[in-house]
């Protein structure tokens, strides 16, 4: 697990009981690298969101283990996973999930909500962040004023904020036009770039082939995973 | 920004629903404060009442054989003969550890002495006491003009005497300061007069045949001055009218319950509709709270941050409430006739404590509910 930030190991998820219990996840081995970026791709139902959703913390899997940064994130206690995720992870949702009572700025500085940094510190980096989106001069702004490609930036601050080793991205331009969803894998190359890692969940192979990697899965198991040469992959 | 900011944030987005929990609080706050402050005034007003209707301690001499009948009571003799008390004995019942609880003190000399013609029972008595203890007899001992006595409703049917009219008392003639309305007892039957004239008619000084004592007041240890009396009048008998005691405890006490019990039904109502209002205002949430549990809000900042919501409204709630229940005494007192409003400070803050705790503490459990959110069970059910 050298080079390895993330480590799933034999993964399963059954939810319900009786006649409703549904495995979600079967048996799912996968690992990513440090400053990798992998797309998950897979039609509905395929189990890319559980997948994501216990990768980060969210879901504790029937079986299996998940090591980020060589600890089990699932031998930590409720409120620890809380830290973990705050600390090393940042989320970027479809639906953009901001706050619409909180201002731009607000809602990107949420994160850090407990934080010892004074406000102005926050602000300073808040600014940083939407200068780095594009987003100067919006800090005031709420939501409702925003367009959907300047929401997703604003989420997409939000995940950076405490500086996070991991983002993750479920379908982050499933709600937007093309123009704005090549603007926002153009910031996650970017992002990357700068050595965060990142797995993105989306259903369009162009958006996929941003990546390093892309996986594909199907009935809650890996189908298999494909290397993108022209993104030159140092995890092959 | 921090917990406290978003928790402010909320209660501004939801305005509406943020006042009506205010508002629950400040009723419960404001009906605690309303109910105790005018229970506690009416408490007052009914013991400051009962103390000045009648004497509920009698003090007579120590005679084993014979008995005195006081109202319906069997209470011991007024027989002047055998062990005797004295008007000085007055100053040793006002010497008692509890003498600040006496309300008045009554000496009464019965003797009887010839008036025009007649030989009829006489009451000596300090007459500016009798008016205080008495008043239901509409006594005014400073209308007699100087030396007067006062006819009993017999006595003055008996006589044909009225108000400003004259009789003869051992030959002395004395003015007719009143007659007394018919009570349906002993008095009815009597002359009241001063008692210093009284002696002088009927050859006797310092003689008393009873001291009635009022000692009805809040909270009055009735049986303590009966035993302090007792002890500084060794050749007395010392007997509580338990039956007014009881009557002012129990009229009280009932008064009291009934407040509490409206009280409580406020407070139990109260809580609910919090509880409700705020689980509402979870589940309307349960998005927002997935998202913050995603991002790395711990159960704890959740639960502080529902907490505070609940805690700001329910300190305003209370204080507004509680003041607004001071006022509305003021407001209130005029129906129930008080003379004088009583606004217990304890129950004030009682009313802020309880306001805020039972907007805390019915806000625990929807609280509770919004700290163990699934973050994954809430995105599914957006």
């Amino acid at each position: 697990m050298e080079n390895h930030l993330i480590s799933a190991d034999n993964i399963g998820l059954v939810l319900g009981s009786g006649d409703g219990r549904a495995e979600i996840l079967k048996g799912i081995s996968l690992t990513v690298g440090k400053g990798e970026f992998l797309s998950i791709m897979g039609p509905s139902g395929a189990g890319k969101s559980s997948l994501m959703n216990v990768i980060g913390g969210l879901q504790t899997p029937t079986s299996g283990r998940v090591f980020v940064d060589d600890f089990d994130i699932y031998a930590l206690d409720t409120e620890k996973r809380a830290d973990f995720r705050r600390l090393y992870l940042g989320f970027v949702f479809q639906s953009f999930h901001l706050f619409p009572y909180l201002t731009v700025m607000e809602n990107i500085m949420l994160p850090m909500v407990k934080d010892d940094l004074s406000r102005k510190d926050k602000e300073e980096i808040g600014v940083s962040l939407l200068g780095k989106v594009g987003l100067s001069g919006k800090e005031k702004r709420f939501p409702s004023q925003l367009s959907g490609g300047e929401a997703q930036r604003v989420a997409v601050a939000r995940a950076l904020f405490n500086n996070p080793l991991i983002i993750l991205a479920d379908e982050p331009t499933g709600n937007l036009d093309t123009k704005n969803g090549m603007a926002i894998l153009d910031l996650f190359s970017h992002v990357n770039e700068e050595g965060k890692t990142i797995i993105m969940i989306t259903h369009s192979r162009e958006y996929a082939q941003r990546a390093h990697r892309v996986v594909d899965m199907c009935d809650g198991s890996l189908g298999g995973s494909m290397l993108i040469p022209a993104n030159a992959s140092p995890y092959a | 920004m921090g917990i406290a900011g978003i928790s402010l944030k909320n209660l501004f987005r939801r305005k509406v629903k943020s006042f009506f929990v205010l508002f629950v609080v400040f009723i419960i706050s404001g009906s605690i404060v309303a109910f105790t402050s005018v229970s506690t005034s009416l408490e007052k007003d009914i013991a400051d009442k009962l103390d000045r209707f009648g004497a509920n301690i009698l003090v007579v001499p120590e005679v084993d054989a014979l008995t005195i009948r006081y109202g319906d009571m069997v209470l011991g003799s007024t027989s002047v003969s055998g062990e005797s008390i004295s008007y000085a004995d007055r100053e040793k019942i006002l010497s008692i550890p509890l003498k600040e609880r006496i309300a008045s003190l009554l000496p009464v000399y019965y003797a009887s002495a010839k008036t025009d013609g007649r030989e009829i029972t006489f009451m000596g008595t300090d007459l500016m006491e009798l008016a205080k203890m008495k008043p239901w007899w509409s006594f005014r001992p400073d209308e007699g003009g100087g030396k007067a006595v006062w006819l009993g409703s017999e006595v003055s049917r008996i006589l044909g005497k009225k108000a400003g009219d004259r009789v003869s008392v051992q030959g002395a003639p004395v003015n007719v300061g009143g007659v007394i309305p018919p009570t349906g007892d002993k008095e009815d039957y009597m002359i009241v007069a001063g008692i210093r004239d009284l002696w002088r008619w009927s050859g006797t000084e310092n003689r008393v045949s009873a001291f009635e004592v009022s000692a009805l007041c809040k909270d009055c240890p009735v049986e303590d001055i009966v035993s302090q009396i007792s002890g500084a009048l060794p050749g007395a008998r010392v007997t509580s009218i338990r039956r007014v005691v009881e009557t002012r405890e129990n009229t009280v006490n009932q008064l009291k319950k009934f407040a509490l019990a409206v009280a409580v039904i406020i407070a139990i109502i109260g809580a609910m509709v919090i509880s409700v209002s705020i689980s509402a205002s979870v589940t309307e949430r349960t998005k927002e709270i997935g998202i913050m549990r995603a991002i790395g809000f711990r159960r704890s900042w959740i639960l502080n941050i529902v907490l505070l919501e609940a805690g700001i409204l329910s300190f305003l709630g209370a204080l507004l409430g509680s003041l607004s229940g001071v006022f509305s005494v003021y407001f209130i007192a005029p129906a129930f006739d008080l003379e004088r409003v009583v606004i217990p400070q304890v129950a004030v803050m009682i009313a802020v404590g309880a306001g805020i705790l039972m907007g805390l503490s019915a806000s625990f459990r929807p609280a509770i509910k919004a700290s163990r959110l699934d973050p994954v069970e809430a995105f599914r059910n957006e």
